[in-house]
């Protein structure tokens, strides 16, 4: 089923109006190729649809909130290729957060460090003795 | 500080041995690959063309779409896993592109 087909079938569900700005949306993320979120929101979407039917979007929406959330989305139904971009945005979104978190912990070693020097000084001075 | 402390050890770390890591991962890659090869071998003589861009028969392709995946991307995917692991160096961030379907697949 197509993604259209699939939506105008929702509508006497969800009305018009949430449809057309659900195909609006969608329609912009398509034209948004460069950025890979975007383009795989709206992959997984047109996926989930064409090999579900419109019960797609619920299951679309639930994958996509697993991947925002750093889980690991149940997306067993999805083409190879759309579970590769799935699996490589998660994997650059781990990347991501491991640079982040050294250089949080560089932060730490840093100001630790720094510490380190106030508390030796200050053990030697005697003013902890107290 | 704290919070971060906190926060850290809120997350479940797993420890794998790295020699036996880094040989599933190559493991898991080497059978895609291998599989792919010898589906795409299989392809030649089981699937027509209907044009340029698929093949008649259903089945070959969806195996089409799994033989190009796997061709872009087994490596990136396995670099990337044992990067994060600091296993390995990392790829580029940008996974390859996966070529379209053609018939013949080239």
């Amino acid at each position: 089923m197509s993604l259209d087909n699939a939506l105008t079938a929702l509508i006497p569900i969800v009305g018009s109006a949430l449809i057309e700005k659900t195909k609006k949306d969608l329609l912009e993320l398509s034209q948004d190729a460069e950025d890979p979120t975007k383009k795989l929101v709206y992959s997984l979407t047109v996926g989930a649809i064409d090999q579900l039917g419109p019960e797609g979007i619920e299951v679309a929406k639930q994958a996509i909130e697993d991947l925002l959330a750093g889980k690991a989305p149940d997306i067993n139904w999805a083409n190879p290729r759309i579970a590769s971009d799935a699996v490589a945005l998660l994997q650059n979104a781990e990347s991501l957060e491991k640079k982040k978190a050294k250089a949080a912990l560089q932060k730490v070693g840093e100001v630790l460090g720094q510490s380190g020097v106030v508390l030796v000084k200050a053990l030697l001075s005697g003013a902890l003795s107290t | 500080m704290l919070y971060m402390l906190l926060v850290g050890c809120l997350n479940k770390v797993i420890v794998r041995e790295p020699q036996v890591y880094t040989a599933e991962i190559n493991q898991w890659d080497n059978w895609a690959v291998k599989q792919s090869a010898l589906m795409k071998t299989f392809m030649k003589s089981a699937c027509t063309c209907k044009d340029d861009n698929s093949f008649n028969e259903p089945d070959c392709n969806l195996a089409a779409d799994y033989i190009l995946t796997i061709e872009a991307r087994s490596e990136w995917h396995k670099q990337k896993a044992l990067s994060l692991a600091e296993l390995g160096p990392a790829p580029k961030e940008v996974p390859p592109t996966i070529p379209e379907i053609t018939c013949p697949l080239k």
